[in-house]
């Protein structure tokens, strides 16, 4: 089997300082590999353990540093890795940004079979990436995956999550799909993996290496833009509740219990 | 010139609401028609088609065929993007629900057009263009997103406009449109459907709110909280970050990548106050927070702080209200 795993590196939205005036403190925010990735990634490894012929290739759009989030994948038993990186993919919406990992991936892996995504980014949040891929790709796709049921050489019994219930579902190969969190913890590498990973040469590859035309990638190639950004009002004017731990209680259920009954007829 | 909202049907066959919200709100930014495209199996459509009617409708496609009988990406995408190609509307909304959520990028690649994902606020700007305004990077800006193509599509979540004033006299031009699809259209198959129980999915009809963040700290309050909120008539609530620790299911998560509720009392405890959590329940009645730092953004937005330890104040909470 060959598998792909699409990585983004994000900043830990957990370490996430703001300023008085709302501004983000950007110094000393660790970037992370996106949480809702390590689950996929976690599932390709969860099948090279039954076909330990699996090939799996982590890739990444991103700034070079980013390689050393493709790196510790490795570390954990990926085989390969592919960084996108080039200036001019900068800028990208979720659009230009599926179809330029579309591009890397019938460039570079033609032959896969699955490709696992996180459903969200912690920092962007859309979740239209995957389905965006597979659109690009022109495939199957199943998103909201909680988790992996069964697979074998020709695809997946997986079940989806949606708001009223969970569904059990099939689907061959090539596919795309993306997870939610799930139960699974994602393993910890090793220290030889660690140690391996560290001399790992990630393939980066850019614009050219991949035959993509300057007009689809970027902000150039996004059909979307961002006219204006604001910091959100929506300040209340608040009352402070104050005494001894049992006033404040007092307090605080009879306002409850005022608020509950008001407005009813 | 037109606005076109998709219509989606829940499992027992009953409409969507968002999709009401939508026709709705874009009543009242939008001056020219607004459609409405219908994915159904051949079935009896009058009770739906009145109550988008009543939302404003002004036109409604309804598309056919017995494979629509149950969402599916490719089949949903054909239909669509027939209905698509012959009206060739300017704006196209879709309500960001696990299904909507689905099929909105698919559309939207294969048009090649942008899609602005989770808006919360929806208005025409100064050139008449689509101004669709959400959170972004992080939390900390609202981004107002235009597209340089059309037909300019957004996804919003259920319950961030509010349900339509009905219009009981309103009523649609109707065109029924019959699809085929090839007889190969996926490997896609549904095996079997496991419907949630009630208990998990009802934060959002909530009349109180009680919510954990991560500042509950620990299990045994996070539990306590769940009493109290039992004891009170009202329902426990989490945030993201309390989710990511494992208290909890994302079932009951409020926020951008949860749910969005309007509570009459929301109680924030231990919430520090991203802007995705406050996107999900700014529009509560009341909200009163309890946090142990003076300076947690949550508190801008509350009616009524509380300065605290919750390890204290959750246990006597909880003696005052089990004693009534």
């Amino acid at each position: 089997m060959n598998i792909v795993v699409c990585l983004k590196q994000v900043p830990d939205t957990q370490d996430i300082k703001w300023t008085d005036k709302g501004t983000m403190i950007r110094d000393g925010v660790e970037s992370i590999i996106n949480p809702y990735d390590e689950f996929a990634l976690e599932y390709a490894l969860y099948i090279k353990d039954k076909y330990p012929d699996t090939q799996i290739t982590v890739l990444s759009m991103g700034p070079m540093q980013a390689q050393e989030l493709l790196k510790s994948a490795i570390a954990k038993g990926a085989d390969n890795a592919i960084l996108a990186c080039d200036k001019k993919f900068a800028g990208a919406d979720t659009y230009a940004t599926s179809l330029t990992l579309a591009h890397v991936i019938k460039k570079f892996i033609p032959d896969f079979d699955l490709i696992l995504c996180g459903q969200f980014a912690i920092d962007g949040d859309t979740a239209q990436t995957p389905s965006s891929l597979a659109g690009h790709l022109d495939i199957d796709q199943v998103t909201f995956v909680k988790k992996i049921i069964d697979f074998n050489s020709e695809g997946l019994i997986l079940q989806k999550e949606t708001e009223d219930a969970y569904i059990d579902m099939r689907i061959n190969y090539p596919c795309v799909v993306s997870v939610l969190q799930t139960d699974i913890i994602p393993r910890k590498y090793s220290i030889k993996g660690y140690i391996d990973a560290e001399n790992f040469n990630v393939t980066v590859v850019n614009s050219v290496d991949i035959d993509i035309d300057e007009s689809l990638i970027g902000f150039k190639g996004s059909p979307t833009y961002v006219s204006r950004s604001f910091h959100p009002e929506f300040e209340r004017n608040s009352t402070d509740l104050t005494g001894t731990n049992a006033e404040i209680v007092n307090d605080l259920v009879k306002l409850i219990r005022e608020q509950k009954t008001e407005g009813k007829e | 010139m037109s606005l076109t909202v998709l219509a989606l049907l829940n499992r027992n066959g009953s409409l969507e609401s968002v999709a009401l919200e939508l026709i709705d709100k874009a009543k009242k930014f939008y001056n020219n028609e607004i459609n409405v495209i219908l994915p159904v199996a051949d079935i009896d459509t009058t009770a739906i088609v009145s109550q988008l009617e009543q939302a404003g409708a002004d036109k409604i496609y309804v598309v056919k065929n017995k494979k629509l009988a149950k969402y599916s990406t490719n089949h949903y995408k054909m239909a669509v993007l027939e209905v698509l190609e012959k009206i060739n509307p300017d704006i196209f909304l879709i309500g960001a629900t696990a299904n909507g959520r689905d099929l909105a990028p698919r559309i939207a690649s294969a048009l090649g057009v942008g899609l602005t994902a989770d808006c919360t606020e929806l208005s025409i700007n100064e050139d008449g263009k689509l101004a669709a305004t959400r959170p972004t990077f992080g939390g900390s800006l609202m981004a107002t997103i235009l597209s340089k193509k059309t037909p300019q599509m957004a996804t919003v979540r259920p319950n961030v406009f509010k349900r339509p004033q009905m219009i009981l006299d309103n009523k649609a031009i109707l065109e029924e449109i019959t699809v085929d699809f090839p007889k190969h259209i996926d490997t896609v198959e549904e095996l079997n459907y496991i419907p949630k129980t009630l208990q998990t999915s009802s934060i959002a009809d909530a009349d109180i709110l009680f919510a954990a963040g991560r500042g509950i700290k620990t299990k045994e309050n996070f539990k306590m909280l769940s009493d109290i909120a039992q004891v009170m008539g009202g329902k426990v609530a989490a945030s993201r970050a309390l989710v990511d620790m494992g208290f909890c299911s994302n079932q009951i998560q409020v926020g951008q990548t949860g749910k969005t509720v309007t509570p009459k009392i929301y109680v924030a405890c231990g919430i520090s106050g991203a802007i995705q959590h406050i996107e999900g329940m700014k529009g509560a009645q009341t909200i009163i927070a309890i946090n142990s730092d003076k300076d947690a953004p949550i508190f801008k937005v509350a009616d009524y702080k509380i300065v605290g330890d919750l390890d204290e104040i959750l246990p006597e909470l909880l003696h005052k209200v089990k004693r009534f």
